[in-house]
């Protein structure tokens, strides 16, 4: 095994801790940005449409009674 | 009736017919066609008209029945009191014969008024089926269109998503680390970069990340376990430098360590091997995505150290060797199990998941072997 010192139990367990906050906050602040990004392309998809033609109609034909 | 009176109602009646010879046939056949052709052209131009007087479909129903039944008689009292012969050869007398045609004409007229309205009818209300089918199909082409790129785009999402959080939680490690190394000042020892600490950060990231990919479904029922091992070559063989599974960092089996066959295991020039070794000797990555199945099988590697013990705990895993561009066999190891049934698929949603959880690791991991070396050369020098 390499020569490093082996951590105890509550070195491990502090050192999860801190990963386990890190990744909470890293998860929070992507989910932030997800947001704001899909709310930027929802935009930019909802002007792409705007422009879009229409689609085609409903046909108008004469009713004719049966 | 006799012919002089005949001409002069035909002449009243605007039938041309009184310059012609009485016993010719023409002028009748001539007549009949004028009304005809005046009726057909009267029923076309105002068929649209027409059309909605007929009503509707049991109305015309009636209708026809009517005129097929009024025409059935007048046939019927045609044949029995019309001298037809005489008719036809023109000898019987010209408004006779000329009302007969009319009377013939005027319920011909009358059926194929009929016809021809009930065959516009038909032909508007197919159209209008047709366009109205056309319509339907093209919009729900566009609807399946419409969801299979929404539905895309949310996976194109939550890949980006997942890429995002995998680089934000392991630089936030990153800073984590500089954060003790400013706090250790610059006068401190070599020691103080304490790689065992940032290896075990790295371990505990990735189950971090793991667990909510196995469990990201599962809010209110029993969350599955997840245990992550860090193996490292270390002379001719393979051994656990680091493990987490959410709550010990001791969750290897000690069989590694104590019992000889499975120590053979982990050793490469044993001939003996086991998963970890496998992706070790070859650079590939294991998919087991049912361990009980594997393990009866003597041409995959993996295999229970205590069936025992793990065959409850251990259903799935996944072993991925630790390759950075330069790096050569054998290589170091992270191994992935879960008790989650036939989770480690591999497919290929999967497998470019955990890709870029291993590529943030295994850069990070070469560092911090890069320090332990530094450490070593220090200390020995």
């Amino acid at each position: 095994m390499p020569e490093i010192r082996r951590l105890t139990p509550s070195e491990i367990s502090a050192i999860s801790l801190e990963v386990r906050e890190d990744y909470q906050a890293a998860a929070e602040e992507v989910r932030q940005l997800g947001l704001r990004l899909d709310e930027q392309s929802r935009a930019k998809g909802r002007a792409a449409a705007e422009r879009l033609p229409a689609p085609p109609p409903v046909p108008r034909v004469r009713q004719v009674p049966r | 009736m006799n012919p002089q009176g005949g001409q002069q109602s035909a002449v009243v009646a605007g039938v041309v017919a009184t310059a012609t010879p009485p016993h010719s046939f023409f002028p009748q056949l001539f007549a009949a066609l004028v009304i005809s052709l005046i009726g057909f052209g009267l029923v076309i131009r105002y068929r649209e008209r027409i059309v909605p007087l007929l009503g509707t479909r049991p109305r015309r129903m009636f209708w026809e029945v009517g005129v097929i039944g009024s025409l059935g008689a007048l046939m019927a009292i045609m044949l029995e009191a019309v001298d037809w012969k005489s008719v036809l050869l023109g000898t019987k007398g010209v408004l006779d014969t000329v009302l007969l045609w009319a009377m013939a004409v005027d319920l011909g007229g009358i059926v194929t008024a009929q016809v021809l309205a009930v065959a516009h009818a038909d032909f508007i209300e197919s159209k209008k089926k047709d366009a109205e089918e056309r319509w339907a199909r093209e919009r729900a082409r566009w609807e399946r269109d419409r969801v299979a790129a929404e539905a895309e785009l949310d996976g194109v999402r939550e890949q980006r998503d997942f890429a995002a959080t995998v680089n934000e939680a392991f630089l936030r490690v990153v800073s984590r680390k500089r954060e003790r190394l400013r706090t250790a000042g610059s006068e401190a020892p070599f020691v103080a970069l304490k790689p065992e600490v940032q290896y075990q950060a790295l371990v505990s990231a990735c189950w971090e990340i793991v667990e909510k990919l196995v469990n990201e479904s599962r809010q209110r029922e029993a969350k599955h376990r997840v245990r992550v091992t860090y193996f490292r070559i270390v002379g001719n063989r393979l051994a656990v430098s680091h493990c987490w599974d959410g709550t010990a960092g001791d969750c290897f089996s000690r069989l590694i360590e104590t019992d000889p066959l499975v120590r053979a295991r982990f050793d490469l020039d044993s001939g003996e091997t086991c998963l970890a070794l496998a992706a070790a000797k070859t650079g590939t990555i294991y998919w087991v995505k049912d361990a009980a199945s594997d393990a009866k099988k003597s041409t995959r590697p993996f295999v229970y150290f205590d069936e025992q013990t793990e065959r409850d705990e251990l259903k799935s895993i996944v072993a991925l060797p630790i390759k950075v561009s330069g790096d050569g066999a054998p290589y170091d190891v992270i191994t992935i199990d879960t008790d989650c049934e036939e989770y480690f698929h591999g497919d290929t949603s999967q497998a470019d998941q955990l890709g870029i959880v291993i590529r943030n690791l295994a850069h990070r991991l070469q560092l911090e072997k890069a320090v332990e070396a530094a450490i070593r050369e220090n200390r020995d020098a």
